[in-house]
């Protein structure tokens, strides 16, 4: 009976110092980047490249299109938007031009835009200007992947984010890249979407449209 | 304190080391959405260029009707 006194006690510490455990872990997990991600601050704190979808940007040069795909050109010929052949010309803004391919069921799979420099745009500051512009006016819950600098591109050299999003209206999340291109009389952005869930099947004819983007 | 509640004790901050490791590795879990994404429901009008009013895209249908506006991709533009 004696045992049974002494481990009373014993038994009470080990279940205190188990819930202080459990209680630490559930507040770390809570507070994890993950968490963060989805709070509504976009992610500004600069480019991370987790995983392969990460890794891709980096890769990203200039390359000439196929002799199959279709061509746009800026109304004030500054950039020519390549696309490929599933992919047809939208409507846009004035002065930009958009092409895209939808599904089945009407639904988005590749969105394309080249828009002329509008803002306050910079090489060096390209994806913070571009984080903070998609939070501010268009969408919620911007996320930074990734970002890089020192693009080349057919006729310049660019900026490029690659980043996630959920819009105000409908609640679609997608996962784009977008880069900000100066040639040597112009400068524009290159936009390309698609949904956050296709990413992985949507982001080589998307990278490969970026890299066939002509500046002048 | 004897040294069985001792062993305990280490047993239990194990536990708490274990648990955090498991909630780090979470951390570089990539999260995917299965929202559904639609095309604008009325597409875009060409735009209507100028509307650099400064103060944001008004959503549902507003500012130029585009269709980052109705909850298609975000275009490239820079301030209107």
């Amino acid at each position: 009976m004696a045992t049974s006194k002494t481990s009373a006690p014993r038994i009470f510490a080990i279940a205190v110092v188990t819930t202080i455990a459990v209680a630490v872990t559930a507040a770390g997990c809570q507070s994890s980047p993950a968490a963060a991600a989805h709070s509504g601050h976009p992610g500004r704190s600069g480019a991370r490249s987790p995983g392969t979808n990460g890794g891709r940007i980096h890769t990203l040069s200039a390359q000439r299109a196929p002799a199959s795909w279709h061509f746009l050109t800026l109304p004030d010929r500054g950039a020519v938007l390549a696309f490929p052949p599933s992919m047809h010309r939208v409507p846009g803004d004035r002065g930009t031009v958009s092409a895209a391919e939808y599904g089945h069921s009407g639904g988005y799979l590749l969105y394309l835009n080249a828009t002329p420099k509008q803002g306050n745009e910079t090489l060096s500051g390209w994806p913070e200007f571009r984080i903070d512009h998609v939070a501010e006016e268009e969408h919620t819950t911007p996320h930074m992947i990734a970002a890089s600098h020192g693009v080349r591109f057919l006729g310049g050299m660019g900026s490029c984010v690659l980043d996630t999003y959920v819009t105000k209206v409908k609640a679609n999340h997608y996962t784009e890249i977008a880069c900000y291109v100066q040639g040597k009389t112009s400068s524009s952005v290159i936009i390309g979407a698609a949904p956050a869930a296709d990413w992985a099947k949507a982001s080589g004819p998307l990278m490969r449209a970026i890299a066939a983007y002509q500046v002048r | 304190m004897s040294s069985k509640l001792s062993r305990s004790l280490i047993g239990s901050l194990a536990l708490i080391a274990a648990l955090m490791a498991g909630c780090s590795s979470s951390h570089s879990t990539a999260h995917h959405s299965t929202h559904h994404s639609t095309a604008p429901a009325a597409g875009g009008n060409g735009g209507s260029g100028g509307g650099n009013g400064g103060g944001g895209i008004p959503q549902n249908n507003g500012g130029d009707h585009d269709g980052d506006n109705n909850g298609g991709p975000s275009d490239g533009d820079g301030n209107v």
